[in-house]
């Protein structure tokens, strides 16, 4: 799978984005391929279930208007609320998420990492250990199951022809 | 209720279009009542939500409040009644019945439901009210008028602001915002098991309040 200090390795290359002038930019720009992607999605969960699991949810509804003040971004509509689901999407709540289209998440989840680095934010080494996990966690759920088949994947009784 | 220059829905078969069809559910009539107010002219219009009038309605709230403790001390209380459509439209859908006329959401009835709805809101939660208790009303109310859509998250803020709190409720549709004010007093009202003096109560309180806040709605 290519780990994080692996050189070109997806995980690097989040690490180094994490360590730019503008890591947000920097990680929108390493485009969308798949497995870029997921490894940023779970780098979120990773991240925000270590932030926020068992907080209150006003914390992340004040956290994510401190966020977007610093972005400079509209910190009172839609996009406030999208970044809201999201993140509580990733604690545990699917369902607040399930209108934001593909292109918005990527870009919430690039600003909402990529505050991972601001000031005092969080040191080199606990970020390549959060990319670490990360990656375990692509590997452990964006693959397919081993020996699962359709036939397999019906509920039981359901095999029946 | 159908505004100027809106051509007429297959509920509408009469001109005077009072009366619901035989098969109309309330579930249909809220989703008219929310579609209805999407005539260009008026979708401009600013709705009663938390960065306007409810930051002005601050006294009223507390005047609310105030009013409510005194209610509750000095039980029983004279039966008051509203007068307004409005009101009847939002009892009727409170006890699941059809409403003799139907309301027309322009901007003094909007005002009358946001009222209602923060008075139910703040009588039933409190400031610091656990979100997945709020969040599980809203559920509720999605599901209680499942052909309704209520977006949960946009609701939830709705509620959360309708208590004080900053939240972002900016770029919330007109048809949401509406839905949920209606949706969700109904689900309240049923949450907090109002006999039919108090939701009358309740209602009536609504009405005053809207009414010194110069948008008596129409009776």
């Amino acid at each position: 799978m290519g780990g994080t200090g692996q050189k070109g390795s997806p995980g690097w290359l989040v690490l180094r984005a994490l360590d730019d002038a503008y890591p947000a930019v920097a990680l929108a720009r390493l485009g969308r391929a798949p497995r870029t992607v997921h490894l940023l999605s779970q780098l979120f969960v990773v991240a925000l279930r270590r932030c926020f699991a068992g907080r209150d949810v006003r914390e992340i509804t004040a956290y994510v208007r401190d966020l977007l003040v610093w972005l400079g971004l509209p910190a009172r509509g839609g996009l406030a609320r999208q970044t809201e689901a999201l993140i509580r999407a990733a604690l545990g709540e699917p369902v607040l998420a399930g209108g934001i289209g593909g292109v918005r998440r990527h870009q919430i989840i690039c600003a909402v990492l990529g505050d991972l680095a601001r000031p005092p934010g969080a040191s080199p080494a606990v970020l390549a250990a959060l990319i670490e996990q990360a990656e375990q966690r692509v590997d452990r759920f964006e693959r397919p199951l081993a020996g699962a088949t359709r036939r397999s994947a019906r509920g039981p009784g359901q095999n029946r022809s | 209720m159908t505004p100027a220059g809106r051509p007429p829905t297959t509920t509408e078969t009469s001109p005077t279009a009072t009366a619901p069809a035989a098969a109309e559910s309330t579930h249909d009539r809220v989703a008219e009542l929310a579609a209805t107010d999407l005539d260009p002219a008026r979708a401009a219009e600013p709705l009663v939500t938390a960065s306007a009038p409810p930051r002005h309605c601050e006294a009223a709230a507390e005047t609310a409040a105030t009013r409510r403790d005194a209610d509750a001390s000095s039980a029983p209380a004279r039966h008051v009644r509203p007068v307004s459509v409005a009101a009847a439209y939002l009892r009727a859908t409170a006890v699941n019945d059809r409403a003799a006329r139907d309301a027309r959401p322009d901007y003094r009835s909007r005002v009358f439901f946001y009222c209602a709805f923060e008075m139910a809101v703040r009588r039933r939660f409190h400031p610091g009210s656990p979100i997945a208790e709020i969040a599980r009303s809203v559920v509720n109310a999605g599901r209680r008028h499942a052909p309704v859509v209520v977006p949960v998250l946009e609701a939830e803020m709705l509620v959360r602001d309708a208590l004080g709190e900053a939240v972002p409720i900016e770029e919330i549709p007109l048809e949401t915002i509406v839905t949920t004010h209606v949706l969700v007093f109904a689900s309240l009202v049923e949450e907090l098991v109002l006999t039919d003096d108090e939701l009358d109560a309740l209602l009536a309180a609504a009405e005053e309040r809207a009414t010194a806040l110069g948008f008596a709605p129409e009776s």
